[in-house]
């Protein structure tokens, strides 16, 4: 499905960029968005991401970590056909929860 | 400057490599395996603490020397590290050193007796292993140094 949709990085990324974030761009109202191929654990990962965030000096409260498989992991009725729609109301809950 | 000596488990090689760099370790001369076994924090990280950086103290010239532990996903997690400091602008500011190929078997035994099955005399043993490895995480622990001068300008 998001091959269908002709997207930069859909096809996924090699082994070698696992843990690398990468900047997929700005949104409307000024959020930079990264997508970070997390591998299969992403637990620790994730919370050395949030840690080292701290550690720079930046601001935590400034930063939002999305983990979309465990997300959709939720969603109800989760057909494969599906999956569009299920990432759009992702977005939007996220998007949500930011102007919140 | 921000050093962070990171193994396995972060508890072990890591801690002696971060104590070392302060001096609270000498580079040279002999040390006994109670010496290791009474720095602080040896011996005290589980695996809940892995992925956070924990502050042991600030060098001479002001840089900040942490450990962590990473558990088998080191270079995943060092990706990410430098990556986040790469788009903050701010991969000057760290080094990740890995301890753990500086460390013998003795050690890797000990380490795993005492946090994976409890067993006390694993911490003993660790710190055995931490004594004959001492050598290379001395000269782990030099290069850092030596490295973070030229790096630094702080001769």
């Amino acid at each position: 499905m998001l091959k269908e949709l002709n997207l930069p990085f859909a096809g996924g990324f090699p082994g070698k960029n696992l843990g690398v974030l990468i900047l997929a761009g700005k949104a409307k109202d000024g959020e930079l968005v990264y997508i970070l191929p997390r591998g299969n654990k992403p637990e620790l990962v994730l919370k050395v991401l949030e840690r080292s965030v701290e550690l720079f000096g930046e601001d935590k409260n400034l930063y939002r970590f999305v983990d979309c498989e465990e997300y959709l992991k939720g969603e109800t009725g989760s057909r494969k056909q599906d999956l569009y729609g299920r990432l759009a109301r992702m977005v939007a809950a996220v998007k949500e929860e930011l102007e919140g | 400057m921000k050093v962070i000596y990171h193994c396995y488990g972060g508890a072990h090689s890591s801690v002696v490599a971060a104590h070392l760099h302060l001096g609270d370790i000498p580079m040279t001369g002999r040390v006994t395996p109670e010496e290791i076994c009474s720095l602080p924090e040896f011996d005290q990280a589980d695996a809940k603490d892995w992925g956070k950086p924990f502050l042991i103290g600030v060098d001479n010239v002001g840089n900040e020397v942490y450990i962590m532990g990473l558990g088998n996903q080191t270079l995943l997690c060092c990706r990410a590290i430098t990556s986040l400091a790469c788009q903050l602008g701010k991969a000057d500011e760290i080094l990740l050193v890995k301890t753990l190929p500086t460390i013998g078997l003795i050690t890797r035994i000990g380490g795993f007796a005492s946090k994976v099955l409890g067993i006390k005399i694993g911490r003993t043993l660790a710190a055995i292993g931490i004594v004959n490895s001492l050598p290379g995480l001395r000269r782990l622990v030099g290069a850092t140094k030596e490295y973070l001068e030229w790096k630094t300008g702080n001769g």
